[in-house]
C-alpha cells in the first residue's frame, strides 16, 4: 500500500545542512497498523508528511497504491491526497471558524459530492467516533478527546484506505488517549484501514502491528 | 462548496472588526465614488428625459468651412437656414427636428431680474423628445404659419414668475419686451442636456435674427431620428452626399471657402468632436473612462493586496488542512478569490446605498438645476463590474501566493489550539 525506497530528506539553510531522513526503506502493506517511534527531531513527522504526500523526499521514492508519486503534480497529488489518505495530528487542526459538521465535510468539498450527501456521510463518520449529537457545535466548545475524534471523522469520512495519525494522543490524557486508540484500533480491524502512526507512547505502540524505530533520521528497527 | 467558503467569510470578517472596517472602507469608498462618476456620466450620454430618443438620434451641430489657400476656418453650429436647406429635406431620418443653442434672456418679476434661457425650436422638436406636460401642449406648425408669439415654459420659470403650480395656460410672459402666449408647462430638464433644456421654448420663427440669416453658421441643432441605430449609416451617407454637392467655392458673410466639413453625429461623438475631450471616437472614450477607472481603483486596491496578505497569513493553519485534505492551489486560489470577490460585493452593496443617498442629495442641493442623476441598472452594471474588477485586482496576487505555501509550514504556521 506505501512503499519507501532509499527516502532521504535534507534541510538546507544558506550555512546549515541537516539530514532529516536517511535513506530510508519502508513497505507498508495494506491493512497493517504499523507505529513509528523515536525522540524528538528524530524524522518521524518529516517521514509522516513524506508519506502523506504533504512534503517531497529529497531522494528517493514513494509510491502509494503501486503508484509511484514523483512525477506527480500539484493537482494529481491533491486528489491522491484526498481520495487515498486521511490525517489526523497531534493539535488536531479544525478549523475554528466551522461547525463541527463543516470541519468533517471538508474533504468532500474536494470532490464532487453534492451538499446532501456531504452532510449524510458527516453525520455517519461522526457517528462511528461516537458525536452525533456534537454536529453544530464549534471546535471551541469540545474538549480534547472531542476534538480528536472530530479530526477521525474528518480523516475517515471519504473512505480513504491509509489514515496518517501524528501523535494523535499526544495532547491528551489517558482515558482519552485509550479511546482514540480504540477507533484507530477499530477503523484497521473493521475496515481494513491501513494506518501508520507516530508515537512517543510504548503502550499505544505496542498495540499496533509492527513497531519502525528511527535515530538521527535513519531506521534501526 | 461555495456556502463554505462564504461562512468561513462572514467568520472571518467577524473575527477581526478594525481590519474588517478598513478593509471595507476602502473598497466602500472607492466604489462609491465610481458609482457616482458613473451614474454622472450616465446621466450626461444615456438617453434620459426628455432626450429618450438620443440612442436613435444623429445630431448636426457643427459646420466646419474652410479657405485652404488662405489656411483660414469658420467653425460653429449650423444656422437655421442651413438644416432647412441641407437636413430638412433629408429622407432616410423618420423627422429631423431643429433646437436653438442655449442663448440667455432677462425678464423681471416685480423688481426680481430672471434670466431665462431661451430655446427656440419647430414642432418636430417635440414630436423627437418626450417632455411631460404638466399643463398645455406643444406649439404646432399652425403656430408658426400664423407667426403666434407662443411660449411652452419649464416648470421652474412658471414657479418664478407665476406663482408656485400656478394655472399659466393662456397667460402671458415678457420676455426681452416681447409678450407670449404661454400654451404649455413642462417639466424641468437638467441643464447638461444642452440640446433640449430650456426656460422657454419658443417658434425657431420668432427668434430675432438668427433664423433668418442667410450664413451656413449660426447657432442650431439639427437633430435627426431614425427608426433604428441601424439606419445610422444610411442617413449619414445621405447627408454626406446632399453636402458633396453644395457648389464650391461659396460666399459666407462676405468671405470665401472652398470646403465645407460637416457630418451627422451620434450624441457622444458630437460632444467628443467638438474639442471638449480630446478624443477621436466613442471608442477611445470608453477606453479612457475604463483606463481611467482601472487606474482609480488601482491604489486602493494594492493597500488591499496587502491588507489581505496579513488576513490569509493568520489563516495558514486551514490553508494546511486544506491542502492536507486534498485542495490543489487552484482551488485554494479559487476560494480566496471568491471570498474577496464577495467582500468586494458585500463593499459594493454598502457603496450603492450610500451612493443613492449622496445622489439624493446632489440632486436636490441644485448645484445643476433639475438634476436626475440615477442609480439605474447601466450603473449598477458598470458598478458590479467595478466590484469584480476590484475584486480580483486586490484578491488574486494573495491568493496565489498563499495557495503555494507548503503544507507542512502552513500547518507549522498557523494557530494550532484547536
Amino acid at each position: 500500500m506505501i512503499s519507501l525506497q532509499q527516502v532521504e530528506k535534507v534541510y538546507r539553510t544558506k550555512t546549515v545542512e541537516t539530514l532529516a531522513l536517511n535513506n530510508i526503506n519502508l513497505h507498508v502493506d495494506k491493512g497493517e497498523f504499523l507505529s513509528i517511534m523515536g525522540p524528538s527531531g528524530c524524522g518521524k513527522s518529516t517521514l509522516l508528511n513524506i508519506i502523506g504526500l504533504l512534503d517531497e523526499p529529497s531522494k528517493g521514492e514513494v509510491a502509494i497504491a503501486g503508484k509511484p508519486v514523483h512525477n506527480f503534480r500539484d493537482k494529481e497529488l491533491a486528489r491522491l491526497r484526498n481520495e487515498k489518505i486521511g490525517f489526523v495530528f497531534q493539535s488536531f487542526h479544525l478549523i475554528n471558524d466551522l461547525s463541527v459538521a463543516d470541519n468533517v465535510e471538508l474533504p468532500l468539498l474536494y470532490r464532487n459530492v453534492s451538499a446532501r450527501e456531504r452532510r449524510r456521510l458527516a453525520e455517519e463518520a461522526l457517528a462511528s467516533v461516537g458525536l452525533s449529537n456534537r454536529m453544530r457545535h464549534f471546535p471551541g466548545q469540545l474538549s480534547g478527546g472531542q476534538k480528536q475524534r472530530v479530526a477521525i471523522a474528518r480523516a475517515i469520512v471519504g473512505r480513504p484506505s491509509i489514515l496518517l495519525a501524528d501523535e494523535p494522543t499526544g495532547n491528551l490524557d489517558s482515558v482519552m488517549g485509550n479511546e482514540v486508540m480504540d477507533i484507530l484500533l477499530g477503523l484497521n480491524r473493521e475496515h481494513a484501514t491501513t494506518i501508520v502512526m507516530v508515537t512517543h507512547d510504548e503502550g499505544m505502540a505496542h498495540r499496533t502491528n509492527r513497531l519502525v524505530r528511527l535515530f538521527d533520521g535513519s531506521q534501526v528497527q | 462548496m461555495i456556502l463554505n467558503y462564504l461562512k468561513i467569510t462572514l467568520k472571518v470578517l467577524g473575527r477581526n472588526k478594525f481590519f474588517t472596517f478598513v478593509s471595507l472602507f476602502g473598497i466602500v469608498f472607492t466604489l462609491l465614488i465610481l458609482i457616482v462618476l458613473s451614474a454622472f456620466l450616465d446621466h450626461l450620454i444615456a438617453p434620459h428625459y426628455p432626450d429618450v430618443n438620443r440612442g436613435r438620434c444623429l445630431y448636426v451641430g457643427m459646420v466646419d468651412m474652410g479657405n485652404p489657400d488662405e489656411g483660414s476656418h469658420k467653425m460653429g453650429p449650423p444656422s437655421y437656414h442651413f438644416l432647412e436647406k441641407y437636413v430638412k429635406p433629408l429622407k432616410t431620418p423618420k423627422l429631423v427636428g431643429v433646437s436653438s443653442m442655449p442663448s440667455f434672456a432677462n425678464t423681471y418679476v416685480g423688481n426680481r431680474r430672471l434670466k431665462l434661457n431661451l430655446k427656440f425650436t419647430d414642432p418636430e422638436f417635440w414630436e423627437i423628445t418626450a417632455f411631460d406636460f404638466l399643463e398645455g401642449k406643444p406649439y404646432s406648425q399652425q403656430n408658426l404659419d400664423n407667426g403666434d408669439n407662443v411660449a411652452v415654459i419649464n416648470a421652474r420659470t412658471r414657479d418664478n414668475y407665476f406663482g408656485e403650480g400656478a394655472q399659466v395656460v393662456g397667460k402671458s410672459i415678457e420676455v426681452e419686451n416681447v409678450a407670449y402666449r404661454v400654451i404649455g408647462v413642462v417639466k424641468d430638464v437638467p441643464v447638461t442636456r444642452l440640446i433640449v433644456a430650456g426656460d422657454v421654448y419658443l417658434p425657431y420663427t420668432v427668434a430675432r435674427s438668427q433664423a433668418k440669416s442667410p450664413s451656413m453658421s449660426g447657432n442650431y441643432f439639427g437633430i435627426l431620428l431614425a427608426d433604428s441605430p441601424s439606419d445610422f449609416t444610411a442617413i449619414k451617407e445621405e447627408f454626406r452626399h446632399v453636402i458633396a454637392q453644395v457648389p464650391m467655392p461659396m460666399d459666407d458673410e462676405g468671405f470665401t471657402f472652398g470646403e465645407l466639413r460637416v457630418e451627422a453625429q451620434s450624441y457622444l461623438e458630437y460632444f467628443l468632436n467638438i474639442g471638449l475631450i480630446d478624443v477621436g471616437s466613442t471608442g477611445t472614450f470608453y477606453t479612457i473612462i475604463g483606463i481611467f477607472m482601472l487606474l482609480f481603483m488601482l491604489l486602493p486596491a494594492i493597500n488591499l493586496v496587502n491588507l489581505n496578505m496579513s488576513r490569509i497569513m493568520e489563516r495558514s493553519s486551514e490553508i494546511g488542512i486544506r491542502k492536507a485534505f486534498g485542495a490543489s492551489i487552484g482551488r485554494l486560489a479559487g476560494q480566496f478569490i471568491i471570498e474577496n470577490v464577495f467582500i468586494t460585493l458585500l463593499g459594493g452593496v454598502v457603496a450603492v446605498l450610500l451612493s443613492l443617498i449622496f445622489i439624493r442629495i446632489f440632486n436636490e442641493s441644485g448645484l445643476i438645476p433639475g438634476a436626475d442623476l440615477a442609480v439605474n441598472i447601466q450603473v449598477l452594471l458598470v458598478g458590479l463590474g467595478a466590484c469584480l474588477a476590484f475584486g480580483l485586482l486586490s484578491g488574486v496576487i494573495p491568493a496565489i501566493r498563499m495557495s503555494r505555501m507548503n503544507v507542512v509550514d502552513a500547518l507549522r504556521g498557523g494557530e494550532v489550539d484547536s
